[in-house]
């Protein structure tokens, strides 16, 4: 008797803890929300329009019915940046098979990062443009852009607030609303940013 | 006889690993000593700590060149937006020379390759001093246009 107990216990245990290592929590919508009443206005990436280092425009539609995952950085940055692009190597590889993915990589250095230094960049990496855009613009737009992304700072203490904190990769949905980000230097929390790309795309 | 004499050879060579280890120059270090390659490291630290601390500042400088470019247009007094073209031009010159410095700054692999000992601290120090300069201009004209910024929204108040 005693052992059949036992027995139903190791099971239900073992059953419990594949499922608790399993599970990965939904991603919830980031960003400052307006509450208007009873509705919700969630945040969304705002209108952006740059140039890619195939010279491709860029824009929001770019990524109509894609996720993707967004950097800021410039080429000559010496410290973070590459280390940044390092892990980003690890997703794009990673989801090579898996077209709903894309990166998109803003320079706030548009003085230095032409289309052409841009393209050097990129093809040292080895990346194709329909997958990985690094674009280039308007430094105004792409800080008030940066701040934009970034701003779910305001929500959570722990995420970005700036370029201090340059190096964070953010996930966007399809609706252009913000789902995750991650310190892009530390491969641990890249890791677990992997889970989070997979839950989106699992429910796109 | 191989039975015995596999673990001595393994034992052997764990040993001269262990003791090589001790001897051998750090990785990457071209025939430099540990103690150079440590006083090596903290001198480029200490030249890119300068580096961390201001890079926030990239972002306040562009902000505060945002906020005051609206009133170039929208204020008549020709002495203030000159104030304003003035500091504008600064803080794009300090964001400049903290860009440029940053595609110049040094990178140990490429030092440790081509210079002395002596070269490498020679040179890193020179890089602090600059890189020193870079943050005072950006510190200067971003204090500068945030005071300007500060006294034109005070007097557009009052307006």
């Amino acid at each position: 008797m005693t052992m059949k107990y036992f027995l139903l216990f190791a099971i239900a245990a073992a059953l419990a803890s594949c499922g608790a290592g399993e599970q990965q929590q939904a991603l919830p919508i980031l960003g400052n929300h307006q509450f208007n009443g009873a509705d919700t206005i969630y945040h969304q990436i705002p209108d952006f329009a740059f140039v890619d280092q195939d010279s491709n425009l860029i824009t929001n539609a770019t990524f109509d019915g894609k996720v993707y995952v967004a950097d800021f950085f410039f080429t000559s940055c010496p410290t973070i940046c590459p280390k940044v692009k390092k892990q980003m190597l690890r997703l794009y590889d990673k989801y090579q098979d898996d077209g709903r993915l894309k990166f998109l990589s803003y320079s706030i250095d548009p003085k230095r990062d032409s289309v052409g230094r841009l393209n050097v960049y990129a093809n040292n990496l080895g990346v194709s443009a329909d997958r990985w855009h690094f674009v280039t613009g308007d430094k105004d737009k792409t800080y008030e852009l940066a701040e934009d992304y970034l701003s779910i700072a305001r929500e959570d203490p722990n995420a970005p607030g700036g370029f201090d904190h340059s190096g964070w990769l953010l996930l966007v949905d399809k609706n252009r609303h913000i789902r995750s980000f991650c310190d892009g230097t530390n491969p641990e929390k890249v890791d677990q940013f992997m889970k989070d790309i997979d839950w989106l795309l699992a429910h796109m | 006889m191989s039975t015995r004499l596999f673990p001595f050879l393994l034992a052997l060579s764990i040993f001269a690993s262990a003791c090589s280890n001790g001897q051998k120059p750090a990785a990457d270090s071209n025939n430099f000593t540990e103690e150079q390659i440590k006083a090596q490291d903290e001198a480029f630290q200490k030249m890119m700590s300068i580096h961390d601390e201001v890079m926030p500042k990239l972002d306040d400088i562009n902000r505060v060149g945002r906020n005051l470019k609206p009133y170039m247009d929208s204020l008549e007094d020709k002495s203030v937006k000159e104030e304003i073209n003035l500091a504008l031009k600064r803080l794009e010159t300090a964001e400049d020379g903290m860009m440029e410095w940053m595609m110049a700054s040094p990178k140990m692999g490429q030092l440790r390759d081509s210079l002395s000992n002596e070269a490498i601290i020679g040179l890193l120090q020179a890089e602090e001093q600059k890189i020193s300069k870079v943050r005072d201009d950006m510190m200067n004209s971003l204090q500068a246009a945030e005071q300007l910024l500060a006294r034109i929204q005070e007097n557009n108040k009052t307006e």
